[in-house]
């Protein structure tokens, strides 16, 4: 069972979603590195698409996130322009800071710190399905 | 963030202990407070101790800071809790900063 969670994509309304984030994974009674994982990746994406799904007029983001077993399943949905976040190359992150770019860690972050992430369009939707084991 | 503390030593050398998240929404405050200062200093030295949590846009400034010092002094990370240091260690960062 998903709680659902919708805003307006703006990087401003984070601290919303911050906020209840923090709210469902206490009650789902996980704390520690697990909380801050999924808390890293939800600001990662929401960041993502308040910055770019909406070049025009900016619309809204669904944010859901459910505990079925062992396994935490946090998922976002937007009404952007078709964008797989996942296609995106990994930065070589062995090279020395004067190379580094300074961006393009967030996606990266995401899919080094989930189980698994994947990317779907449908009904016009960007849909990126985050998850994460509880153990 | 709740708060940053910030400690100006002389002239080149500033101290800054960011307290709480180092998210999108504070990491603007922190930006704020270096680069207000970054083109005065060599030496910025950032204690870690109260900061659990970092993305990659907190990540994103400590690389500029970094970028912007290196030609003329130093940047050092000290009291980088385990949480936070599992992150830098992600993405390459513990061996790009100066970690103590």
């Amino acid at each position: 069972m998903y709680k659902t969670i919708e805003l307006k994509a703006l990087t401003d309304n984070y601290a919303s979603l911050s906020e209840w984030l923090e709210g469902i994974i206490a009650s789902f009674g996980i704390s520690g590195k697990l909380a801050n994982k999924i808390n890293v990746c939800s600001e990662e994406i929401f960041v993502n698409i308040a910055s770019y799904a909406y070049p025009e007029e900016t619309g809204q983001v669904k944010v859901l996130l459910s505990k079925e077993g062992n396994e935490i399943i946090l998922k976002f949905e937007d009404e952007g322009f078709e964008y797989n976040p996942l296609q995106k190359e990994d930065p070589d992150i062995t090279l020395s800071y004067d190379k580094r770019p300074i961006g393009g860690l967030g996606i990266f972050m995401v899919k080094e710190m989930s189980k698994n992430v994947e990317y779907e369009r449908k009904n016009n939707k960007n849909i990126l399905t985050i998850t994460f084991n509880t153990d | 963030m709740s708060s940053i503390e910030k400690k100006k030593f002389g002239t080149s050398e500033l101290f800054i202990k960011p307290i709480g998240r180092i998210d999108v929404t504070s990491t603007p405050e922190l930006e704020n407070e270096v680069n207000s200062e970054i083109e005065s200093i060599s030496y910025l030295t950032i204690d870690m101790s109260e900061v659990d949590y970092i993305s990659s846009v907190g990540l994103r400034a400590l690389l500029s800071f970094q970028k912007q010092l290196a030609s003329k002094g130093e940047m050092k990370i000290i009291n980088v809790k385990p949480e936070v240091l599992e992150i830098f260690a992600m993405v390459g960062f513990d061996k790009v900063l100066n970690i103590i």
